[in-house]
């Protein structure tokens, strides 16, 4: 992944705390991982204490209240990350055109000979905080129905304020798929997604960005992948 | 080196937390809770912002840990750092202007880094390659990273420039970088 010096030095403080973190780009996110690896060990030069009693029974109960989001999260990981295991492999963006390509005309060839329904396909964005945190939205695309279901599982609206949501298709400018309530899942009909977009989610005055252009920091993003 | 050990090592009770294993996830508490609401309370200084800081860290964990690479370090260093990041973030969060970093805390974080470097082998050589940068840029380093001052708190504490501070900062995180990959 090329990336230029400064990109890198600023990734390091972002590290290093001298240099905020909000408002990071997955890109920004992924350059800082390997400085947060490198200081860690560091973190651990503390002298250690003793935990209230009852903070495992605290943390299980948190947990258990994202559990459900939790268990939607983890089906989704699970699949996004076959499909990045399927990627690597293949080494390269091209590479992965070559295999949907291909998988494709295989489909289509295998469906000529025996009538099967049409393959079905979908893809997925699970749409993680900026600085880091597992997703807190997940996108659905089923691109046989043309429906876009978006779960917003754990996101913070400031007050008086509205969440917008953004599809960045590659090398493209944002277009604007709406607005996004904490807690509520919505289906977008025939929106026009395409695996390799990313979906940004930003903070905007109420109603949503004025002229259709993004005004406030991107606060969640993801990238759309295939699932299958 | 029996299999028992291996089997409770830190590295294979994330490993398995990646998979969603409760029990393991217990285990993991067990072994590294007392260091990692070290980290916590020596970040945030107070206790009860500390006890919200390591519980919302020790959930990340469980949610997170499919992201812990053995290739990058130790899965107590980053356990130790999510808990410092989430820490720094909630202290950030709720203002902290109001507790100075007092002037004794650069000899105690380096004595308290002194005593813990037998046995943790990557913080002693991220400490062996600290004691190769000049005094100035080092504690900037350590105040940054382990008390969490901003780049104008050390501008201030070392009567510099911001943009100085800056360049230090780069330029010490750069050595060690070079220093480690050595």
């Amino acid at each position: 992944m090329a990336e230029s010096e400064e990109d890198d030095l600023n990734a390091a403080e972002r590290a290093l705390g001298t240099a905020p973190r909000d408002g990071e780009s997955a890109a920004q996110h992924q350059a800082r991982k390997g400085w947060d690896a490198m200081l860690a060990p560091l973190a651990l030069a503390a002298p250690p204490a003793e935990p209230p009693a009852d903070m495992f029974a605290r943390i299980e109960r948190g947990l258990d209240s994202g559990a459900e989001s939790a268990k939607i999260i983890h089906l989704a990981e699970r699949r996004a990350r076959r499909w990045r295991a399927v990627a690597f492999a293949t080494s390269g963006i091209a590479a992965c055109l070559v295999v949907v390509v291909g998988a494709g005309l295989i489909m289509l060839a295998e469906n000529l000979r025996i009538t099967a329904p049409a393959p079905q396909q979908s893809y997925v964005a699970l749409v993680t905080p900026e600085g880091g945190g597992g997703p807190a939205m997940i996108v659905e695309v089923n691109t046989t129905t043309g429906i876009a279901t978006l779960r917003a599982l754990r996101v913070d609206k400031p007050a008086d304020r509205s969440l917008e949501l953004w599809r960045i298709p590659p090398g493209g400018a944002a277009q604007s798929l709406g607005l996004v309530d904490p807690g509520r899942s919505v289906s977008l009909i025939n929106a026009a997604l395409e695996p390799g977009d990313t979906l940004a989610v930003t903070v905007e005055p109420p109603g949503g960005a004025p002229g259709g252009v993004a005004t406030g920091p991107i606060v969640l993003s993801g990238p759309l992948i295939e699932t299958r | 080196m029996g299999s028992q050990d291996e089997e409770l090592s830190p590295e294979s009770l994330l490993t398995r937390v990646a998979r969603q294993d409760r029990a393991a996830y217990r285990r993991l508490y067990d072994l590294s809770s007392s260091k990692l609401f070290g980290v916590a309370l020596r970040i945030c200084r107070e206790r009860s912002l500390a006890e919200e800081a390591f519980q919302e860290a020790f959930i990340g964990i469980w949610r997170t840990a499919a992201d812990f690479d053995p290739l990058r370090g130790s899965a107590l260093a980053w356990m130790a750092g999510v808990t410092r990041n989430r820490s720094l973030d909630l202290l950030r969060k709720r203002g902290r202007g109001d507790r100075p970093v007092e002037d004794d805390e650069i000899e105690k974080l380096l004595a308290e880094a002194g005593h813990m470097r037998a046995d943790q082998a990557d913080l002693n050589a991220l400490l062996q390659c600290l004691e190769r940068l000049e005094e100035t840029p080092r504690q900037a380093v350590m105040l940054a990273y382990c008390a969490g001052l901003t780049r104008d708190e050390l501008a201030a504490r070392f009567a510099a420039p911001a943009n100085t501070v800056k360049t230090w900062l780069r330029r010490a995180l750069q050595a060690l970088r070079g220093c480690l990959e050595e």
